[in-house]
C-alpha cells in the first residue's frame, strides 16, 4: 500500500473490533497459562528492587527487560497478534529490536544516574509500579474479565510502560526510548478508534516519563 | 460459482455486462470477520454466513487487507458444505505489480472456491499495474468479473475517469444517506456505461446506527416495509437505479437477517427518497 496513502483516516487501518482485541487476551493468556503468570512474578522480583537502589542495580533490571520484550514480540505478536493484524510481523520485529538494544545497553554501557535531586529516578519507580501492579488491574475495574488482564512480559503495554520506569531509573540514550514512545502513540491511537476507556492510559505514561527525562536532562546540563 | 439460490422474492439486479442477476444485500467483512483463530468468534461468523444464505443473500466481499477475514469466510463456507450461490468478491491489494496473480490464487485458496467471481482493484492501489492482468485473467476463465474499489471521499476523480475508460464489470463505492456526494456524477455514469456498482459502508461504519439509534422510525417508513433503523438506511441505498447491491458487514447473525430482510418487500421511489433525505437532515 503506497499510492495515496494521505488518502486514508487512522480509522481506515484499524482492523478489528474491541471484542476481538479483548478476546485476543484472553485467548493469549490461556494458550500460555501459567507463563504470564510466572513473567510477572519474576518480573516483579526483578525491577522492585530498582526503587531501593536505584541505578544500580539497573544493568540487571536492563537485562532483564531485553527478555521480556523478546518474549512480548514472540508470544504476543508473532503468535497471537498476527492472526489479527496484517502487520504484526513488522511489531513483532520492532519489539525484538527493541529487546536487542536493551540486551546490548545492558551488556556494554554501566547504569549511569542522575544528578542528585533529579526527578526521574523517583518518578521511574512509579512507573513500574503503575505497570505492574496498575495495568493488570485495569481491565477488570473497567468491567472486562480479568481473565483477559494484560501481564507484564507477555503483553506489551505492561511491558512498555514498566520499561519508561527503568529508563528513568538509569539514564539511557534516547534510542531506547524510540520504539516504546512510537508504540504508546500507536495503541492509544487503536484504543481511541476501539472507544476504550483507558485509551489514553499509556500514551499518559509515556507523556509523564518524557517530561520527567527532559526536566532531569535539562538541570543536569545545567550542573557546573 | 454462478447459480442463483434462495428465496425467490428476494429482490435482484442485472450485473449488467452480462445479465446475471445479484440479491442486493451483500455481505462486506471488514473488521467483523478478522476473528483470528478464536474459536467461538468463528462459530458466530459462520453462523452470520449461514443466515445469510438461508435469506438468499450470495455476494460476499473481502480483501487481503482484511486480515483473517478470507480465512474465516473460507472455514465458514467449508463448514456450511460449499454453498453453490456464493458470489465471491475479493481484491487485489498490493502496490507491487508482480504480485498480483499470486496474491489473487492465495485468496481463492483461503476462500476454498475453485474460482473468485470478482476481483477488484482496492482503492485503485496500482491500478495501473493490476487491471491489464485482472483483464487477461478474466480472458482465460480464472476469474468472472473485474473491478475497482474506493471508499468515501478518497480519489473520487480518478474512480470516474476509470469508470469512463476502463472495460470494468463493477466498481465498489461508498454510497448513504448522509455521503451522497456520488449521486451527481459518478453513480449516473457507471448506470449510463453498464458498470455495476456495489455499495460499501451503507451504515457509514455503523456511525449512522448510532446516531439514530435512539429516535423513533417514522411511521412512515412502513410503506416501504423498513420496520428498523438498518433497514430504513438500506433500502435508501438499495433504491437507488444505479445500485446492484450494498455490502453491510456484521458480526451478529440477528443484524444480517434484519439486513437481509431489506431485499423483501416495497422499496422506496424516487419521492420517498426524497423523503428519507428530508428527514434526516432536518434530525
Ligand atoms: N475500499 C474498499 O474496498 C472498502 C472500503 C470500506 C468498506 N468496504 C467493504 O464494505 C463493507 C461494509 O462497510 P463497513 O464494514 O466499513 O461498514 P458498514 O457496513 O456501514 O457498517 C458495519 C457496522 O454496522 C453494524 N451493523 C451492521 N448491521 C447492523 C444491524 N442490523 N444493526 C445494528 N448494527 C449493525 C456492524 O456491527 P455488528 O457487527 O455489531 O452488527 C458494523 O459495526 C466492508 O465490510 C468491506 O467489505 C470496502
Amino acid at each position: 500500500m503506497t499510492g495515496g496513502w494521505w488518502t486514508y483516516a487512522p480509522r481506515d487501518f484499524l482492523m478489528f473490533s474491541a471484542r476481538t482485541y479483548h478476546r485476543l487476551f484472553a485467548l493469549h493468556n490461556q494458550a500460555l497459562w501459567p507463563l504470564p503468570l510466572l513473567t510477572h512474578a519474576v518480573g516483579l522480583a526483578a525491577l522492585a528492587p530498582l526503587a531501593r537502589t536505584g541505578a544500580r542495580v539497573a544493568r540487571f533490571a536492563t537485562g532483564f527487560l531485553a527478555v521480556a520484550w523478546g518474549l512480548v514480540a514472540w508470544s504476543y505478536f508473532v503468535r497471537d497478534y498476527r492472526t489479527i493484524h496484517t502487520f504484526g510481523y513488522w511489531f513483532a520485529a520492532a519489539f525484538a529490536l527493541e529487546g536487542a538494544l536493551l540486551a546490548g545497553v545492558a551488556a556494554r554501557h554501566p547504569a549511569r544516574g542522575w544528578r542528585a535531586g533529579s526527578i526521574a529516578p523517583s518518578v521511574g519507580p512509579w512507573l513500574i509500579a503503575f505497570g505492574m501492579l496498575g495495568l493488570p488491574l485495569l481491565g477488570p475495574v473497567l468491567g472486562r474479565p480479568w481473565w483477559q488482564a494484560e501481564w507484564f512480559g507477555s503483553a506489551p503495554d505492561p511491558t512498555v510502560t514498566a520499561t519508561f520506569g527503568v529508563l528513568l531509573v538509569r539514564r539511557s540514550p534516547w534510542w531506547l526510548w524510540l520504539l516504546p514512545v512510537v508504540w504508546t502513540a500507536y495503541d492509544g491511537i487503536t484504543l481511541w478508534l476501539l472507544r476504550a476507556d483507558d485509551a489514553l492510559v499509556t500514551p499518559a505514561c509515556a507523556a509523564l516519563a518524557l517530561a520527567a527525562r527532559h526536566v532531569s536532562a535539562r538541570s543536569a546540563s545545567r550542573t557546573p | 460459482m454462478a447459480g442463483t439460490q434462495g428465496p425467490p422474492d428476494v429482490h435482484t439486479r442485472p450485473i449488467p455486462s452480462s445479465g446475471e442477476r445479484l440479491p442486493i444485500i451483500g455481505l462486506g467483512s471488514w473488521i467483523t470477520f478478522n476473528v483470528g483463530r478464536d474459536v467461538e468468534a468463528r462459530l458466530a461468523c459462520t453462523e452470520v454466513i449461514r443466515h445469510f444464505f438461508a435469506r438468499g443473500g450470495r455476494l460476499i466481499d473481502s480483501s487481503p487487507m482484511y486480515g483473517s477475514s478470507q480465512e474465516v469466510i473460507g472455514a465458514a463456507l467449508r463448514a456450511l458444505g460449499s454453498p453453490r450461490g456464493v458470489f465471491a468478491a475479493d481484491k487485489i491489494w498490493s502496490s507491487s505489480p508482480s504480485e498480483g496473480p499470486t496474491q489473487a490464487e492465495e485468496t481463492r485458496r483461503r476462500w476454498g472456491v475453485t474460482r473468485l467471481d470478482l476481483l477488484q482493484v482496492h482503492n485503485l492501489e496500482a491500478w495501473e499495474a493490476h487491471l491489464p492482468r485482472l483483464f487477461e485473467m478474466k480472458a482465460a476463465g480464472a476469474i468472472r468479473y473485474v473491478g475497482v474499489t474506493t471508499s468515501h471521499g478518497r480519489r473520487t476523480s480518478e474512480t470516474e475517469r476509470l469508470v469512463r475508460t476502463q472495460p470494468l464489470d463493477f466498481v465498489q463505492v461508498t454510497y448513504n444517506i448522509v455521503d451522497r456526494e456520488l449521486d451527481a456524477r459518478l453513480l449516473p455514469l457507471a448506470r449510463d456505461r453498464g458498470i455495476a456498482v456495489i455499495v460499501n459502508r451503507p451504515f457509514q461504519e455503523g456511525a449512522l446506527l448510532a446516531r439514530f439509534a435512539r429516535r423513533p422510525l417514522p411511521a412512515w417508513a412502513r410503506e416501504f416495509g423498513a420496520a428498523s433503523w438498518p433497514q430504513f438506511l438500506l433500502k435508501f441505498v438499495v433504491s437507488h437505479a444505479a445500485v446492484t447491491c450494498a455490502i453491510p458487514a456484521t458480526s451478529q447473525p440477528a443484524h444480517v437477517i434484519e439486513n437481509m430482510d431489506a431485499a423483501y418487500g416495497p422499496l422506496p421511489d424516487a419521492t420517498q427518497r426524497r423523503r428519507m433525505v428530508a428527514w434526516i437532515e432536518s434530525s
